[in-house]
């Protein structure tokens, strides 16, 4: 057991450990976007690219390490490196002695995602990227000379190789620190309801931002045309229908214990049905 | 001129690495391979006209300037795959920015849809990957979603060459002879399916249902005062404060059975 914790602990300056899961954050970013996790994916592919030095030959562990992780989860990429980072140091933390609940882990990374995905939107996208192509664009236009695009390559990927690299560290040493403070035992049980009680707040924020499901229904009232979207929901409860589909997903997985892909398959012939009958737009 | 044979695969394939959002080094280039002026530096290079190809693309990059991709949907049409035909068959005709653009933002519904279309192939690899790691195949599971791409190979290498070979006109008169629904059905699915990362989520972080309050909290800020995400969670910062502070320090042991 000791042997286990001193490995561990060695883990937190180990730069090669860090260097693997930051390589294997990279390449996973885009390998698998999808609008049912977005960058869930990337976060089970870095823990699976690091479980057998995490957890040496307890597969079981290695499994459960991916499998509280296949969920939900968006950030900006480039400033969530620090979450990528914390997500490791806690995670590290928590195999020591499995003090640190999943749910905490879960909550920062859930609260956290939300403020940096809108910072490093206006500050990457909105600020960096157009500064470097309006260069760019001053090199090419006239002249259609290959030094713009190849400054505009070069420029934004050093930069944002810095930024995500140094975040990426910074996130994993602060997420062991935070861990170790968080796990004692008079700050445990009142930091878990209180993280969690952010992260949830922050996913309801979140997922009305994201999600907009509509209706096209139109009644006809006396002579006044009534539309069930703009006069009806969006005056009394935007993205009501929002809600509802959430609470119906929520229902048939949680009660009625369906998969995902059996959610997904059943969505397919409500689009289909629902948008040809114009309840859904 | 024509395009060549040759030429028309290679657009299909660099269509495909650059589409993957992987290459040449993953999320480090990521957002700035998506930019028109890089497509066209390749496409121009392909084509062996580097320099008509940039003053095109730089027009197109100029209207791009402001593309921005929130929470995965583009602020602007995507033309990221109908550029790798248009501008090759602008190259050969003399053609100019206006009319590389027209025919790609006539392409760019049919793009969405191919993209939609793609993820739910990459979706099935997702679940695939949760049913390798319940298998035990860790160590697999770490690249296989990148399987998924396979899809992006496919309809890469299928439209582009065949649109590079067939010509702007059959471009223009397949569009139209497209059924309009394919669209709306498409996007209104789209719609759907954050509800199902989302809740899964919810599955694992509700304890009980008070929990829900927070919830509706954070959406009804966002949905119905119009909050942004960072003031919600300044909100949400208090909260978790508070509930800290009154929090009785005698609850920690009671709170070992979260784990």
């Amino acid at each position: 057991m000791t042997t286990n914790i001193e490995r561990l602990n060695n883990l937190k300056n180990d730069n090669k450990f860090v260097n693997k899961a930051f390589w294997a954050y990279n390449w996973a970013i885009p390998m698998n976007f999808t609008r049912e996790r977005m960058l869930g994916c990337s976060m089970v592919c870095m823990l699976a690219r690091v479980a057998e030095d995490i957890y040496p030959d307890d597969l079981e562990k290695q499994k459960e390490l991916c499998r509280n992780h296949e969920v939900f989860f968006n950030t900006q990429q480039g400033l969530g490196a620090v979450i990528y980072g914390i997500v490791l140091g806690m995670e590290v933390e928590r195999a020591k002695e499995n003090a640190v609940p999943v749910q905490l882990i879960e909550s920062i990374k859930q609260a956290l995602a939300g403020p940096l995905a809108g910072l490093g939107d206006s500050l990457i996208q909105a600020m960096l990227t157009p500064i470097i192509i309006s260069i760019a664009i001053g090199m090419s236009a006239t002249t259609g000379s290959l030094m713009g695009p190849l400054f505009m390559f070069a420029a934004y990927t050093v930069l944002n190789g810095i930024l995500s690299y140094t975040l990426f560290k910074v996130g994993y040493k602060s997420g062991v620190t935070a861990a170790e403070i968080l796990v004692s035992d008079d700050v445990k049980g009142r930091a878990l309801p209180a993280f969690e009680a952010l992260g949830i707040t922050v996913i309801g924020g979140v997922l009305a931002g994201i999600m907009n499901v509509k209706t096209a229904l139109v009644f006809q009232v006396n002579e006044t045309v009534v539309n069930l979207q703009t006069d009806v929901f969006d005056a009394f409860f935007p993205k009501f229908l929002s809600l509802v589909v959430c609470f119906i997903v929520y229902w048939l997985m949680k009660e009625k214990k369906w998969s995902a892909t059996k959610v997904m398959l059943g969505m397919i012939p409500v689009a289909i049905v629902g948008y040809l009958l114009t309840i859904l737009a | 001129m024509q395009i060549t044979l040759l030429q028309a695969i290679l657009l299909g394939f660099f269509c495909f690495l650059v589409s993957t959002s992987m290459f040449p080094l993953g999320w480090l280039s990521q957002n700035i391979m998506s930019k028109p002026l890089i497509h066209c530096a390749i496409i121009g290079l392909i084509m062996g006209k580097p320099s008509e190809a940039l003053i095109i693309g730089s027009v197109i990059q100029a209207a791009y300037i402001g593309q921005m991709s929130i929470g995965g949907v583009a602020t602007l049409p995507t033309i990221t795959t109908s550029l790798w035909f248009a501008l090759p068959l602008m190259l050969v005709s003399g053609g100019d920015a206006a009319q590389c653009l027209t025919i790609c933002l006539a392409f760019a519904a049919v793009n969405t849809s191919i993209t939609t279309f793609g993820n739910l192939v990459k979706i099935g690899f997702l679940h695939r990957q949760d049913a390798l790691i319940e298998k035990g195949k860790v160590h697999t599971a770490w690249w296989y979603p990148v399987l998924g791409h396979v899809y992006t190979f496919a309809y890469c290498m299928i439209i582009v060459p065949t649109f590079c070979l067939l010509g702007s006109t059959f471009v223009v008169d397949f569009v139209a002879a497209l059924p309009s629904q394919i669209n709306g059905i498409t996007s209104t699915f789209t719609g759907l399916l954050p509800a199902i990362g989302f809740m899964m989520l919810m599955v694992t972080m509700l304890h009980n249902k008070f929990q829900w309050i927070y919830f509706m909290f954070g959406f009804i800020l966002a949905a119905g005062l119009g909050w942004s995400t960072i003031a919600i969670t300044i909100i949400g910062c208090v909260i978790a404060y508070l509930i800290y502070q009154f929090t009785p320090k005698t609850q920690a042991a009671v709170e070992e059975d979260y784990d």
